[in-house]
């Protein structure tokens, strides 16, 4: 064995070692895209207009849409939220996916909600229907519709529907929005309205912030480091990669957590595929493969300021299950739309962002955790020399560590949301320790997920614990 | 391994010299925005209760004036933003001592100066000075700008015409909707809603326009302008136009008007061969006109094939009363011989449920 184990070792050590430089370096070139983004935004941001959008009566409407299972601990604060979003003309259209709790009780008590008969038209098939339709007593822009369960994206789908509105934005019952998301996210349809077909909006992680009517109003890092780690993931690979692949026209994920769509082109391709566990990046690759084998021109914009903010798991219980479907996703998303990868026809889409997916997302955990076991491997048979191997990691951990640091200078230079000196610690030390465990569960995580997919597993939600909004930081999870 | 040791050592150095850089960045960038922050506050705190006072008209000897016009470069630094911000909330003499105080410290001349500036930043922020300030003069010179090579400039340049508010722009912004402009059709059509009447007779002209976009954009905005005097082309235009979105614009139009002499357009625009998006606006028209004869049309149209046509003529017919609801009664209490009645049953029982809820 040892003999091949040489091999390998002697054959892949530049390969990994040119690997790591790749990945990191394809993450510093968004990191810097993004830099000169939120440059030019901060630039623009003075005249941009968004107050004027407020008053504009040729804004176009938005119907907000928020697929709801089991979320009687939040429903209620969430809507109120939605409702009083900053925006000139909101519907809101809260789909009941068959909860099982009593989700649809405290919502019918705190808005007194009467059933109304309505004909939903089927622009869009969906695999349940509604089976009743509600709207608050003495009126307002709020729409509650019942019906079986059948999944988020089946659930998306009947909203819109249902939606009134040109413009229709997916919003997790879980999240909150800052009260100007709906303004910014918004104002790239305001301003390129014949090119852009959807927007996504930034995620940040609600665990540690205080929450008063729902509303974001002080922000502060979770308390446990599994929440903490996430928040700095989040900046680099969210706020940063996202914004990266968007200035170049390759944006490939918009989070269903925050995404907006314009209704008529959701319809020209079908909605959510409720079959897909990535439902969201794959009606995203979708909309780019239908709109550039119909040669238009269009734009999916990312956009950084309005932020979503949403509770991030905080065990390992939920976070391996998050990170296994996020995997499965790729791989479905990949699968699906493997006719655009490499293939010029379809531009920078199929010549890059598949590309990069395939070798640097999908391919991450196969490297990193079949990695492991060859260098205890080549230490046990004496051929990697211990030293080497020590060095190796620093060289590859640090690049990731400062690229980390980047997006944290980044962030403290463009939005500056996190106020506590302390705050900025943690999350310093968040991103060293990220590379010593986390960064390796998750790509072992990923590497489950996409087994999963493979053997054809039946694929599962699961259930996300909620510990609800206050006042007081959120404390999801215990201290560690 | 045949990765020599070097070029490891080579990446950890390159590694630390990074992690030193973008560490000593995020410190450094938080304690200087910290302090900047304090200076500013320091500086704004005695003077913002003065500029309250200047744009409240509280200052009656003119002493709060008299002294913000006196002060120094970098205290009027701190100030101009909230300043500016004011500017477009203002009207009247508030408006004119605000304009004053730009005028003393030089930054309206700095603002005519850049609106040709090479940075487009400047140019921009130029322009949403001066629709501020509302100099009606400098029209021309924003109008030049609306077909600036950048898109933000362009917009920003569109928006400041609007709040000048002068005619003479009209043509211009109308002329910016045609087929080659990309400033959007909301940001012209706000701009000459805030021109209002005065931007009736150039968009009446606009109806004849060979450029649909033109058409369309005019026909919108002459109906939420009440023109009733271009009832008669928009009425044309709602029959004959080739392109939807005049048709469209035409038949809210008129809907806006509710005149009962433009009901057959009206109901011919909603008509079954008609695409949905002209029929659906034609139903919320007929809701305008509200005679017994509109009332007739959406009580027929309930039933329509087309559900949110139907649904739009149902919620139409209760909007409008007693007259509508009692429609509406007549078709619940009709024979569900076939699937239209049932489905316009359905539809009146929906409105009515609505109305009843206090809701559309």
């Amino acid at each position: 064995m040892k003999p091949v184990v040489v091999d390998i070792l002697n054959w892949s050590d530049w390969a990994v070692l040119f690997y790591f430089l790749a990945i990191n370096t394809s993450y510093a070139a968004l990191i810097l895209l993004a830099a000169a983004e939120f440059y030019r935004r901060a630039e623009t941001a003075s005249y941009a207009g968004r107050e004027d959008d407020l008053v504009n009566p040729f804004t176009p409407g938005v119907t907000v849409i928020m697929p709801a299972y089991n979320e009687e601990a939040v429903i209620v604060p969430a809507v109120q939220a939605m409702l009083s979003l900053r925006y000139p003309r909101l519907e809101v259209v809260v789909v009941l996916d068959g909860s099982k709790d009593n989700t649809f009780g405290v919502l019918e008590e705190a808005f007194g909600l009467v059933e109304v008969p309505r004909l939903i038209p089927s622009d869009i098939p969906t695999r349940e229907a509604p089976k009743a339709v509600f709207v608050p007593r003495g009126g307002g822009p709020l729409v509650v519709v019942l019906k079986d369960n059948s999944g988020r994206a089946d659930s998306l789908n009947v909203g819109v529907n249902l939606a009134t509105m040109d413009l229709v934005c997916f919003v997790d019952a879980d999240s909150i929005l800052d009260s100007e998301a709906l303004l910014n996210v918004v104002k790239p349809f305001v301003d390129d309205p014949e090119r852009v077909v959807a927007t996504g909006g930034v995620i940040r992680a609600v665990n540690g912030c205080a929450v008063v009517d729902g509303r974001v109003v002080r922000v502060g890092m979770p308390r446990g480091w599994i929440a903490r780690i996430q928040v700095v993931e989040y900046l680099r690979a969210f706020l940063l990669g996202r914004t990266g692949w968007s200035k170049i026209g390759s944006l490939l994920i918009i989070s269903g957590a925050f995404g907006m769509f314009r209704r008529e082109v959701m319809l020209e391709v079908g909605g959510l595929d409720p079959s897909c566990i990535g439902e969201d990046a794959e009606l995203v690759s979708r909309l780019h493969r239908y709109l550039r084998d119909n040669k238009r021109s269009y734009r999916i914009v990312f956009v950084s300021e309005p932020v979503s903010w949403t509770e991030v798991p905080a065990t390992l219980k939920v976070l391996a299950r998050q990170r296994r479907r996020w995997a499965r996703g790729l791989l479905e998303v990949l699968w699906r739309h493997r006719v655009m990868l490499f293939n010029p026809r379809y531009g920078r889409i199929g010549l890059l962002a598949f590309p990069w997916f395939l070798l640097f997302e999908l391919a991450a955990p196969f490297i990193e955790v079949l990695g492991l076991p060859l260098v205890v491997l080549g230490l046990a048979f004496g051929v990697v020399n211990v030293y080497f191997a020590v060095l190796f990691a620093v060289a590859a951990f640090g690049y990731g560590l400062a690229l980390s640091l980047a997006s944290l200078a980044i962030e403290e230079l463009s939005f500056h949301r996190y106020p506590d000196w302390r705050d900025l610690r943690a999350a310093g030390v968040a991103a060293l320790i990220e590379n010593f465990w986390y960064r390796q569960l998750s790509a072992l995580w990923g590497l489950q997920g996409i087994f999963a997919a493979l053997r054809r597993q039946q694929a599962v939600w699961g259930e996300m614990t909620r510990s609800g909004f206050g006042p007081e930081p959120t404390r999801a999870e215990p201290a560690r | 391994m045949k990765v020599p040791l070097a070029v490891i050592w080579a990446a950890i150095g390159v590694d630390g010299f990074l992690l030193i850089s973008f560490t000593t960045l995020v410190v450094a960038s938080r304690a200087l925005r910290l302090k900047r922050e304090r200076t500013a506050a320091r500086r704004l705190a005695p003077l913002r209760p003065l500029l309250l006072e200047v744009a409240s008209e509280d200052d009656p000897q003119a002493g709060s004036l008299r002294r913000l016009q006196s002060l120094g470069p970098d205290d009027w630094e701190a100030l101009v933003p909230a300043a500016a911000g004011l500017l477009g909330k203002l009207r009247g003499s508030s408006k004119q001592q605000i304009a004053s105080l730009l005028d003393a410290h030089g930054s309206t001349a700095r603002a005519y100066g850049d609106l040709f500036a090479r940075r487009a930043t400047r140019r921009a922020r130029a322009a949403e000075m001066i629709g501020s300030l509302g100099h009606e003069e400098l029209a021309p010179r924003l109008l030049r700008l609306l077909e600036d090579k950048r898109h933000d400039v362009r917009l920003v340049a569109a928006r400041a015409l609007g709040q000048l508010r002068s005619a003479d722009a009209s043509a211009g912004l109308i002329a910016a909707a045609g087929e080659r402009s990309p400033i959007p059709r909301g940001v012209l059509g706000h701009a000459l809603l805030r021109i209002g009447h005065r931007a009736v007779p150039e968009l009446t002209r606009a109806l004849s326009s060979p450029d649909w976009r033109r058409r369309s954009l005019a026909a919108d905005l002459l109906g939420r302008l009440g023109a009733l005097s271009a009832a008669e082309q928009l009425a044309g235009l709602a029959s004959d136009d080739p392109a939807l979105s005049v048709r469209v614009g035409a038949v809210e139009a008129l809907g806006r008007f509710g005149l009962p002499e433009w009901l057959g357009p009206l109901a011919g625009a909603a008509g079954r061969k008609n695409p949905s998006r002209l029929r659906e606006a034609a139903v919320e028209a007929l809701s305008g006109v509200a005679t017994p004869e509109a009332v007739s049309v959406l009580g027929s149209l309930t039933g329509d094939g087309d559900i949110r046509v139907g649904a739009k003529a149902a919620v139409s017919l209760a909007s409008l009363g007693p007259l509508g609801r009692a429609a509406l009664e007549r078709v619940l209490s009709a024979d569900l011989d076939d699937e239209e009645k049932a489905r316009a049953a359905a539809q009146a029982s929906g409105a009515l449920a609505l109305v009843a809820a206090g809701g559309r």
